[in-house]
């Protein structure tokens, strides 16, 4: 009696494993399709931000400025700070010579502290230095780096890399002490692409000059933008009489501009940035460089770079027996970080789709309350049995 | 029921060697009450000058293992759990095999003369970092390196620029105090470190040119297992706290003795912050509060604190008494210790019991009756030391220390001093002042001395030594350097700014003397808990207890690390653009230089007959032609 009982046991969850097995094991085809699916327009899974200031001295408190009014824009639009990568060249913040101790302000109205409560800044002061930041790019860092200091992107993150400091024509001053050209940063960006750490890149640039500094880049996917072309130079805003220096530059203005009034949710593309580019506001020439990128500016959403908005696919299957976005628009509403995709064709088959809603419901669990229930419940009874099983065998055999 | 009887059996033989096991422990060691406990703590003082101090201290324990035999620190396999102790350090403590940790920021002087000593044991400008690390396996200095890096990440600063140049290794001075550390004073005298069966290894390493700021702020906050939602605190507040006179931000990682014996053991996280307040200078008055300093309020005790105090040091006026007044008076009334010239008043607020009757934010507020009276008592420290360089230009220099002992007895105090290695020492050049007279013998006041030479891109010099300050005295020593060029690439991007050479560090046993903040150091928190429980069993049982007290305060000793300023030195600095002008000039010459004799060497000159010559050669002939 007692051997028979066991092997039945044994069979038994057996069998309960092997339905469990089969019934997660998908085409890999249909997988990939889901994922594709999932995916941005862009292909993109990830967000970086690397936000460099490179200017050392209180009289460039602006270039910090500039750089911690993207720092804020891109967290507020949902990049967090282990993906932002921030160097500052000087700590402006807590200089004897700030009149506002802890704070920095992007404008003589100082209705908002770029510096807050909360910020991280991963490279700091002498850290710096062209070494660093190509080390940081391409990956080639010391074994003891912390993960704060390194850019983990693989082949489906997006890069926002925006620089400011004192340049000139082909090169970019570090700290008063040394220049990054933009034959380096070039070759910097095809060994970015050649190792896959890249899906797309946004290079921007506020600096004199600073069209130069993208000519020499060759890789594919990388979208360029700079503040002035050769022989211009880039200007302050202007200044708040009380920090005694300049608070802001001109190009990082008017891109703020923009970019305030982006959410999550915006639809605004990258074309409607730049479409606001004014010489007369700038009074310097602002260039775009898209030869090397593959979508159509008007089809690339400012929160493809500056937010970490992924476009998660929700419904479609759904909206056979209960679509989602009609039943509860509200889960869309608390939830701004999936937002779907309008503009998302329906051309799956509908045994693709039947697989889509069995993983969706592995995956986010935020389907159909009652289904993804059910599910649990089946997930719950069948454990217990084979649980159960496997201690009744035990006992049993001792 | 026939499945389920040998599971219980199975079950309640567990339990029962559970329980056995359990005996057997608490037959030979004492067991922690509670596995975890968090403390929080502010104390305020005026000081002298009118600013106020303040000293913020959250103490997290956490369990570990109990005997010497069994004891292995930070480094066992403890961190499996966290509740209040912060993952972050515990798995650095673990992954690096850290015994004890002690890393500081600080932003300002701390003004020795007129403050007395900080309750916050380091002081030292900048950022100051020492471990004691295991040494079993031989990897002390990859452990190191990934120790200052990890914590580079961790608080956001530079402190992985601590490496080989900058690091060393005091012979004398930081002392392991996990094993110093207890309250009962006989302990002291009993244990050092190398009782230990563990080879254990210091490590040490500043930064005098770190700038400390909000980034350093935001990671040091999310280690409170109350952040600073809650609590003590929802007083920091980044604007107020950098616009201070002095600001210093502390993670101490140490064990400590939780009985007389020092068998039971507990993992102590210290975090502190030290602030002065300069309360006069935007109106004059010298009048504060709690939200006047800092801009925010205390609403609630953090849940997760065993104990949450506010403690006021209230400054002691030597002609009349009450010209202020403490708004609200304690509850429990205002301890005065010592008494004459020692005397210090204290006043305690336990915010577990105040917000365990109301709702109502806390407020503290002390105002003066009038104007402040100049005649709050003056503090004065026992050793105040002060470092310089004399000489000029930029070929040599020297440097001068000096030592002021104001106690009328001597004082045996430990001096070490690191100096990077673009400054040569020469030690020949030694010599001791004492009272302004050159010593001769220097015996009687240097008892040990050791000296690390630098090694030029390497390691730094070190000097330290163990002093017998004389009584009411001051020594003085000075020493010569050159002054090294440094490579092109060697300088820093603001090379004429100067090179920040570190502070130096004196450490000393000082007789525990009451009215100065420096009181019990990081201790304090046990000091005042054990003062309190004394003092109520003093009035339960007479004042036998008291009088304990005093006599066992007659031979407690504070140590005490006083912290010189740090220095700039500027060295000779090249003219930056001359790389390019050598370039634009090499180039210029062999240009010239190669075309010329080039053309002297290879070409062949000859005479040639007009009518053929175009025939025979080539254009350079053709040209050679001309020239001729």
């Amino acid at each position: 009696m007692k051997p028979t009982s066991i092997l039945g046991y044994i069979v038994a969850s057996v069998c309960l494993a092997t339905t469990l097995a089969i019934s997660v094991t998908t085409n890999k085809d249909d997988v990939e399709g889901f994922f594709a699916k999932s995916k941005s327009k862009s292909g993109h899974t990830n967000n970086w931000a690397v936000l460099v200031c490179t200017s050392r001295f209180w009289f460039n408190y602006r270039h910090i400025a500039n750089t911690l009014s993207m720092y804020r824009t891109v967290k507020r639009l949902g990049i967090p700070d282990s993906n932002i990568i921030m160097m500052l060249a000087d700590d402006v913040a807590c200089n004897s010579r700030n009149i506002f101790p802890a704070t920095v302000y992007n404008n003589r109205g100082r209705h908002l502290d770029l510096y807050g409560e909360n910020v991280e800044v991963d490279y700091r002061g002498y850290e710096v230095t062209v070494e660093n930041f190509i080390r940081l790019l391409t990956g080639r860092v010391a074994k003891e780096t912390p993960r704060s200091k390194r850019l983990m992107t693989d082949d489906q993150s997006n890069i926002l890399i925006f620089m400011t400091g004192h340049g000139g024509e082909e090169f970019l001053k570090f700290q008063d002490a040394e220049e990054i050209s933009a034959y380096d940063l070039g070759d910097a960006f095809q060994q970015m692409y050649e190792k896959k750490r890249y899906n797309e890149i946004l290079f921007m640039i506020d600096t004199c000059q600073a069209n130069t500094m993208y000519t020499k880049i060759h890789s594919p996917n990388i979208l360029a933008t700079g503040s002035s072309k050769l022989n211009e130079s880039s200007y302050s805003h202007h200044d708040d009489p009380d920090i005694g220096v300049a608070v802001i530059d001109r190009f990082t203005y008017y891109i703020l501009e923009v970019l305030e009034k982006v959410n999550m949710q915006s639809k605004a593309t990258l074309k409607d940035l730049f479409d606001t580019y004014d010489y007369n506001l700038l009074q310097s020439t602002p260039g775009v460089r898209d030869d090397l990128f593959n979508r159509p500016l008007d089809e690339v959403l400012l929160t493809d770079f500056f937010g970490n908005v992924q476009n998660v696919e929700l419904t479609e299957s759904k909206d056979v027996n209960n679509s989602l976005t009609e039943a509860d628009p509200a889960l869309v509403d608390s939830e701004p970080m999936f937002i779907e995709d309008p503009q998302a064709e329906n051309t799956s088959s509908p045994k693709q789709s039947a697989l889509w809603r069995q993983e969706q419901s592995h995956t986010f669990e935020i389907g159909n309350p009652d289904q993804s229930q059910t599910w649990r419940f089946v997930a719950f009874a069948v454990l217990s049995v084979a649980m159960g099983g496997a201690l009744f065998a035990g006992s049993a055999l001792v | 029921m026939r499945a389920s009887s040998p599971c219980l059996l199975l079950l309640s033989g567990a339990v029962l060697t559970l329980l056995a096991a359990a005996t057997t422990i608490t037959d030979t060691i004492p067991i922690l009450k509670a596995p975890e406990a968090f403390h929080e703590q502010l104390v305020l003082k005026p000081l002298n000058d009118g600013s106020v101090y303040s000293h913020f201290q959250f103490t997290t324990h956490i369990g570990t293992m109990m005997d010497d035999d069994h004891f292995d620190g930070a480094a066992s396999n403890l961190f499996k759990h966290y509740n209040l102790f912060p993952r972050s350090i515990g798995q650095i403590l673990h992954s690096f095999e850290v015994e004890e940790l002690h890393l500081t920021f600080t932003q300002g002087r701390w003004q020795y003369s007129d403050w007395g000593y900080p309750l916050a044991p380091s002081a030292g400008t900048g950022v100051e970092l020492w471990a004691w690390l295991n040494n079993d396996k031989r990897q002390i200095d990859e452990h190191w390196k990934g120790l200052t890096n990890t914590l580079s990440g961790l608080f956001c600063a530079s402190l992985n620029f601590i490496d080989d140049t900058i690091t060393t290794e005091p012979k004398l001075s930081f002392r392991n105090e996990g094993l110093y550390n207890t309250h009962s004073a006989p302990y002291i005298s009993t244990h050092n470190d190398n009782n230990s069966t563990i080879p254990r290894k210091l490590r040490y390493g500043s930064l005098p040119h770190e700038n400390v700021c909000t980034e350093n702020l935001t990671p040091w906050i999310k280690l409170l297992p109350c952040k600073s939602k809650a609590g003590i605190a929802s007083l920091l507040k980044s604007h107020k706290l950098f616009d201070t006179r002095f600001y210093s931000m502390a993670v101490h990682v140490r064990s400590v003795c939780e009985d007389e014996k020092c068998r039971v053991r507990s993992l102590e996280l210290v975090q502190t912050i030290t602030a002065v307040f300069d309360v006069a200078r935007h109106d004059g008055s010298f009048d504060w509060s709690i939200s006047s300093l800092f801009e925010r309020q205390i609403t609630q005790s953090c849940p997760l604190a065993s104990t949450s105090k506010v403690i006021v040091n209230l400054p002691q006026t030597t002609e009349i008494e009450n010209q202020y007044s403490l708004v609200p008076y304690p509850l429990q009334g205002i301890y005065s210790e010592g008494s004459g010239d020692k005397k210090q008043e204290v006043a305690v607020y336990d915010l577990k019991e105040t917000f365990a009757e109301t709702t109502t934010p806390f407020q503290l507020a002390l105002h003066w009756e009038g104007s402040r009276p100049k005649s709050v008592r003056a503090i004065t420290p026992g050793i105040v030391a002060h470092r310089y360089f004399t000489g000029f230009g930029q070929e040599r220099g020297g440097l001068a220390i000096e030592i002021r002992n104001h106690d009328s007895q001597d004082i045996e105090a430990v001096f070490l001093d690191t100096l990077p290695w673009y400054l040569k020492l020469y030690l020949h050049t030694f010599s001791i002042q004492l009272n302004g007279k050159t010593l001769d013998n220097q015996r009687d006041l240097v008892q040990k001395m050791f000296y690390q030479p630098a090694v030029d891109r390497s390691r730094p010099a070190v000097l330290e030594m163990a002093l017998k300050l004389p009584a009411d005295s001051l020594v003085k020593f000075t020493v010569s350097f050159d002054k090294v060029f440094l490579k092109y690439t060697e300088h820093r991007p603001d090379a004429n700014r100067g090179f920040d050479v570190g502070y130096a560090v004196l450490t000393a046993q000082l007789p525990r003397e009451q009215g100065q903040i420096g009181y019990g150091g990081l201790d304090h928190l046990r000091i005042y808990q054990e003062r309190e429980a004394g003092l109520v069993q003093g009035r339960r049982g007479g004042n036998s207890n008291q009088d304990k007290e005093k006599e066992g305060q007659e031979g407690v000793t504070d140590k005490i690390r006083v912290y010189t300023d740090t220095l700039l030195v500027s060295l000779p600095t090249p003219d930056f653009s001359m790389p390019y002008n050598v370039i634009t000039m090499t180039c210029t010459v062999i240009s010239l230089f190669f075309g010329s004799v080039f053309n002297l060497m290879m070409r062949n000159f000859e005479v040639v007959k007009p009518a053929s010559s175009s025939k025979k050669n080539g254009s350079g002939k053709g040209k050679a032609e001309k020239t001729e």
